[in-house]
């Protein structure tokens, strides 16, 4: 499958490029009052209006693991709905798109698209720093590099009681 | 008896004579001596009238070289006197200070510049970081068209190829502005460096340009003195010269008395002629003579005084009556 892979401060992150619908460049966007600390507003991209994830606040990062944040150039990653992924894959949007709202990911750096063979992805090791094991749908060594491939599901909430 | 007295009176008028003839040769040394000397001194005086004459010309020529500046300034007289040379080292020390002012006013003016590059780079930085944007933004552009791609499947390898060639563009083109970026960054640097140089050289080489132009201005002003000093000196010894030069002069007027002398001698020669002629007194024949009374022979010496007195009387009168050499208060010797 092709992953698009990004950043997360040392963490080599990446999705299943068909449940991606864009990427942008951070944007000013409105906070919602009254939601967890790890939504971060919302973005109206051409029309649409998306919630944006600060995925670092979602992990559970402390202050101090997010740094200074200020002045770090972030980007969106816009997440693709369960009616749009039906259309290209529908086994993957019955495992693993079960959202319909549209909605996007904050992250640090953009990487590159990688073609990953299913076969080489492991499941998560114990003792992962930064990241919860349940958040990984799995990982990959990729150039002495560890990639972890997301569980976007479970990022945004649905866990697998839901989405079986 | 009578013999015997004629031989005594004979023999007095020649010893007479013999003294005579003795004194005229006298005279004639001193006349001779007199002349050799004259000649020798008159020599001699004119020597040293020439010799204080080349003196006074070396001293003159020594003293117009010092103080020639009215008709040397033209160019054309290529000879260089003290006061010449001061002048000449003040006008090009002068001309060197403001040559090393300009230097410097320039070094200041350079500095401007320089910090006009800096700005300048610092713009091209900022060129550089908006290539960067787009060189990002395409790389964002690439991704946006892989996920495009992936969506249509099979059907849209082809520009999945294209979106990924994209991208390599873009991340060649986000090393090489990184590249310019680093050689600015030292040519900044180096700019730095070369501003800091600059500016030292445009605050350091005046004032010791301008604390050597004193030091020289001084020694200037020492040498100046000197020469005034010299000159003044040169001019005091043209002065005794051309003193002596006028009591050469008079001394050798004064060598005329020569010609006194030669008369004087003149005058001796013709009073020893008529003392010859004194010894007629002594003839025996007056004296002695036969057949003559003693009135006659009274008569015939009053005869002989009397020629010898008009003989004195005439060469008197013939003589110089000068005594001395004054002219003026001048002493010979």
């Amino acid at each position: 499958m092709l992953v698009s892979t990004f950043t997360l401060g040392d963490l080599y992150l990446g999705i299943d490029i068909v449940l991606v619908r864009e990427i942008n460049r951070s944007m000013e966007c409105t906070p919602v009052p009254g939601s967890h600390d790890y939504i971060r507003g919302m973005l109206n991209i051409r029309g649409r209006v998306i919630t944006l994830f600060d995925l670092k606040k979602r992990l559970g990062w402390s202050d101090n693991e997010l740094g200074d944040g200020a002045g770090i150039k972030q980007y969106n990653v816009i997440m693709k709905t369960h009616s749009e992924v039906l259309k290209i894959n529908p086994r993957l949007a019955e495992t693993k798109c079960p959202w319909e709202d549209p909605v996007g990911l904050a992250v640090d750096q953009l990487g590159d698209v990688r073609e990953i063979v299913d076969d080489n992805i492991l499941p998560p090791p114990a003792n992962m720093g930064g990241i919860s094991a349940d958040f990984v749908h799995g990982v990959v060594e990729f150039e002495r590099n560890l990639l972890i491939i997301l569980d976007v599901a479970t990022v945004l909430g649905f866990d697998e009681r839901s989405s079986g | 008896m009578e013999d015997e007295a004629r031989r005594i009176a004979e023999e007095i008028v020649s010893e007479y004579r013999r003294q005579l003839e003795s004194v005229r040769f006298e005279k004639d040394q001193v006349k001779n001596l007199v002349q050799d000397a004259i000649g020798k001194l008159t020599d001699s005086f004119n020597g040293l009238r020439s010799s204080s004459d080349e003196q006074l010309g070396l001293v003159t020529g020594l003293t117009s070289s010092m103080q020639d500046d009215d008709g040397g300034e033209d160019g054309s007289d290529k000879k260089i006197n003290i006061r010449g040379f001061v002048s000449e080292t003040d006008k090009i020390l002068k001309t060197f200070v403001n040559h090393i002012i300009l230097v410097s006013r320039q070094s200041m003016e350079m500095v401007h510049r320089i910090d006009d590059l800096s700005s300048q780079m610092a713009e091209i930085v900022e060129l550089l970081n908006d290539i960067n944007a787009i060189a990002e933004q395409t790389n964002v552009l690439s991704l946006n068209a892989r996920i495009v791609a992936a969506r249509a499947g099979q059907a849209g390898e082809a520009f999945s190829v294209v979106a990924s060639e994209v991208r390599k563009l873009a991340r060649n083109s986000h090393e090489f502005s990184d590249r310019i970026n680093g050689v600015v960054r030292n040519s900044k640097k180096n700019i730095e460096s070369a501003k800091g140089i600059v500016e030292i050289m445009a605050s350091k080489d005046m004032s010791f340009a301008i604390e050597a132009k004193g030091r020289v201005d001084e020694m200037m002003a020492e040498v100046s003195e000197i020469d005034r000093f010299t000159a003044e000196t040169i001019h005091k010894v043209t002065g005794v010269a051309d003193q002596i030069s006028n009591q050469v002069g008079v001394a050798v007027m004064s060598m005329q008395f020569e010609d006194m002398v030669t008369q004087l001698s003149e005058s001796m020669e013709k009073k020893i002629h008529v003392l010859e002629n004194f010894s007629q007194a002594m003839d025996p024949d007056i004296l002695f003579g036969d057949g003559l009374t003693a009135v006659d022979r009274m008569q015939r010496l009053e005869q002989v005084l009397e020629g010898q007195r008009a003989g004195f009387n005439a060469v008197d009168r013939g003589a110089v009556q000068q005594s001395s050499m004054d002219e003026g208060d001048i002493e010979l010797f």
